[in-house]
């Protein structure tokens, strides 16, 4: 009987307008997100964690409405006559309410799958859980809402709640942003929120995944969440509101201390997405699987800076593999016989850039990766270190550097940096061949020492 | 499809009265609206009449466990209702229309009344057919599986009356039940009453003194807080003999008693 009163609240109660209302609205935002970035699965599901800083206050707000029902609908003094417990009577809404969310959160998934589906490549059944997680995070949401409405059963008391909740979900992650001291990686508490995933810390790329332990502590946190909102929901007495808190408290508690410290460290490669995929012929050229339609477009301007590399320098690296790594938070040596090379796709999955802007891209550096801390470094120290990884490109390709290697490549370059291209070009050429050369040595040790000043100064290479 | 009876119910009576008040007084809001009422009702159709004000609705609410009595005594079923005693399994013979019928419009007439009855905590199994037989009786069968919103105010007011009879209450308390019931409804109404006074104590509060007479087996009156006058349907009638106010002699009786009483309390001061 009980399953048939949650079967009339599944139709008739404000459930399936909440579904809907999330499937549609959530699902034209991630829509419109897949649709300017479809970075593939892991990317899909922590943009849609993202989202919860809207739809949290929304599932707030909605379950406050339906808890005033009774009220609204002058249901009260027939409902005092009844002997059913509170619990028993109150038990359907909420199991209704809770599907209706989590049924909204996965058909707003569904559209983004939707887009996604296609063209992924690669499917890591990792951000199955964490689209999982986010869908359970509705629940003590809707809880929630339930018990602080049937509490506080004004008309005010559901829109309140919905504008406390945004400005609250939107106004913490900053405080706790802006309260982090290491270089914009915020601490793991910051996990707690079920708006927080990864993408806010701007390392969010579709190479990595959360671990099984991220996942379990907030599991384990939501759960005891969402126990907490049903027993203030359904409790009867003024001690039995008090004592709903325990389980929030004691989650909590549990969670802050199977936490990681920081939150990138809540974050792992994810072994499956970074697998090399690789020409059969040498010289070797390989793409993550994630980018495995990539390698047709890489694969001619790599062999071609390999050439070029092995043609004017000394010791010349031997492969090129795709860079899934965000480098410039991780300033470590490089290894010399690899160039490393962030490969941008389209749509499909397939190299977004022309040939001969992968390849200034492949010899930025004489082939290496920018060893500089971006975080950290000054203006005019980070402007000098890409200057000379320009001309150096620039001289080993032998056309004059072009203002934004990213970008237009017909606009001339800065002032600063033709200047310093012609001064290499002054230079004998046995001087030249030294200096490039000592430009790559440094980079690849990450010594630390000016570019510029390597490649152009007085002191010459050393 | 019969209903099984529990073994409380067929357990021989122990109590003489289905409702018994004794100087009972109840407070709705600061005004003592019940104050020092004598009453005991058995079996049978009690009609409840009294002017606007009287204490009808707020004597209603107490006999429906709604209000908590702030003196005197009140015993439902043999069971004294105070601050104390869990009225679970009172409330499950209870059967209760409020005068201000609130409902769920998106439930449809079948949806409410099973859920009425899933919340006086029925046995599952005789639920559909319990709903079925209230839905039936009150004449809204073909009416079933719409929703509550598309139904005319006489038929919400007989929805109200389904779920009130779907537990097939010992004690049945129905505040203005026939507000907005067409003629040949009131009639049907009232022939159910008569069907269910064999077995149930029912309470029928009032404004209209033709039901009363019509439908009930004994007529109470109340005015401030108590009540003056008790009896058949034809002292009611004998009372007002002779001319005076109303169309009826059942309602020249009425006016004849609210007067006399009122006379009296002003003597009496």
């Amino acid at each position: 009987m009980t399953g048939r009163v949650v079967r009339i609240e599944l139709r008739r109660s404000d459930a399936p307008w909440v579904a809907a209302f999330i499937a549609v609205v959530g699902g034209a935002m991630i829509y419109l997100g897949a649709a300017r970035s479809p970075h593939g699965w892991t990317v899909l599901a922590v943009g849609q964690r993202d989202l919860l800083g809207l739809l949290w206050p929304l599932a707030l707000g909605a379950g406050a409405w339906q808890a005033r029902r009774e009220r609204r609908r002058r249901m009260e003094e027939l409902i005092s006559t009844t002997p059913s417990p509170r619990w028993r009577r109150v038990l359907p809404t909420a199991v209704a309410m809770a599907l209706a969310v989590v049924g909204g959160y996965l058909g707003m998934f569904a559209v983004g799958a939707g887009y996604v589906g296609p063209l992924a490549s690669y499917f890591p059944i990792g951000s199955m859980w964490i689209v999982a997680v986010g869908a359970l995070s509705m629940v003590p949401a809707v809880w929630l809402g339930l018990a602080i409405g049937s509490r506080l059963p004004s008309a005010l008391t559901p829109p309140v709640l919905a504008i406390a909740g945004v400005a609250a979900l939107l106004v913490a992650p900053e405080i706790l942003f802006h309260a982090s001291q290491s270089g914009g990686d915020p601490p793991g508490t910051t996990l707690l929120l079920p708006s927080v995933a990864a993408a806010r810390t701007g390392t969010m790329t579709e190479f990595l995944t959360a671990t099984a332990r991220t996942h379990l502590t907030q599991v384990l946190w939501l759960a005891a969440l969402a126990a907490t909102g049903l027993a203030c929901f359904t409790a009867a007495s003024r001690r039995a509101v008090v004592a709903a808190f325990l389980p929030a408290v004691l989650g909590a508690a549990l969670a802050v201390l199977l936490l990681p410290g920081r939150l990138s460290a809540a974050y792992v490669f994810d072994q499956g997405a970074i697998a090399p995929v690789c020409t059969a012929d040498a010289p070797k050229v390989c793409v993550t699987r994630t980018h495995a339609a990539a390698l047709d477009g890489l694969r001619g301007p790599a062999r071609q800076a390999l050439a070029i590399l092995s043609a004017k320098l000394p010791t010349a690296p031997t492969s090129v593999a795709e860079d899934y790594g965000s480098t410039h938070l991780d300033v470590q040596p490089q290894r010399a016989h690899t160039v490393l090379v962030t490969v941008r796709v389209t749509d499909a999955g397939r190299t977004a850039d022309p040939p001969h802007e992968i390849l200034w891209d492949l010899l930025a550096g004489a082939g290496t990766r920018p060893c500089v801390d971006v975080n950290q470094a000054q203006r005019e120290q980070l402007a000098r270190h890409f200057r000379a990884r320009l001309v150096a490109a620039a001289w080993l390709i032998g056309q004059p550097p072009p203002a934004d290697p990213g970008g237009n490549k017909d606009r001339p370059a800065d002032h600063e940096t033709l200047q310093a291209w012609e001064t290499l070009r002054g230079l004998p050429a046995t001087e030249q061949r030294a200096r490039v050369a000592a430009l790559r040595r440094s980079e690849l040790a990450c010594d630390g020492r000016d570019l510029l000043d390597i490649l152009v100064g007085q002191g010459g290479p050393r | 499809m019969a209903r099984t009876a529990g073994a409380a119910e067929t357990a021989p009576t122990t109590y003489a009265w289905t409702i018994q008040a004794e100087r009972l007084r109840v407070r709705a809001g600061r005004r003592m609206a019940v104050d020092g009422l004598h009453l005991a009702m058995g079996s049978g159709v009690h009609g409840l009449l009294g002017p606007n004000g009287a204490g009808k609705t707020t004597l209603v609410r107490a006999l429906a466990t709604v209000l908590r009595p702030v003196g005197g005594t009140l015993a439902l079923l043999g069971q004294p209702v105070n601050g104390r005693v869990d009225l679970r399994k009172l409330r499950q013979v209870i059967g209760y229309l409020p005068q201000e019928f609130g409902f769920y419009p998106r439930f449809t007439v079948r949806e409410f009344v099973e859920y009425i009855a899933w919340l006086k905590e029925m046995p599952a199994p005789e639920v559909p057919g319990a709903v079925q037989r209230a839905v039936e009786r009150m004449g809204l069968a073909d009416r079933a599986d719409d929703r509550m919103k598309t139904l005319s105010g006489g038929m919400l007011r007989r929805a109200g009356i389904a779920q009130a009879i779907v537990n097939d209450p010992q004690i049945l308390l129905l505040d203005e039940p026939t507000a907005g019931l067409d003629p040949e409804q009131r009639l049907q109404f009232r022939a159910l009453l008569r069907e269910l006074a064999a077995d149930t104590c029912v309470l029928v509060s009032t404004h209209l003194v033709e039901d009363v007479v019509a439908a009930c087996t004994d007529v109470m009156l109340m005015d401030a807080g108590r009540l003056v006058f008790r009896g058949a349907p034809a002292d009611l009638e004998a009372a007002g003999s002779g001319p005076g106010d109303g169309d009826s002699p059942a309602e020249r009786g009425y006016a004849a008693i609210l007067r006399r009483h009122r006379e009296q309390a002003e003597d009496a001061r």
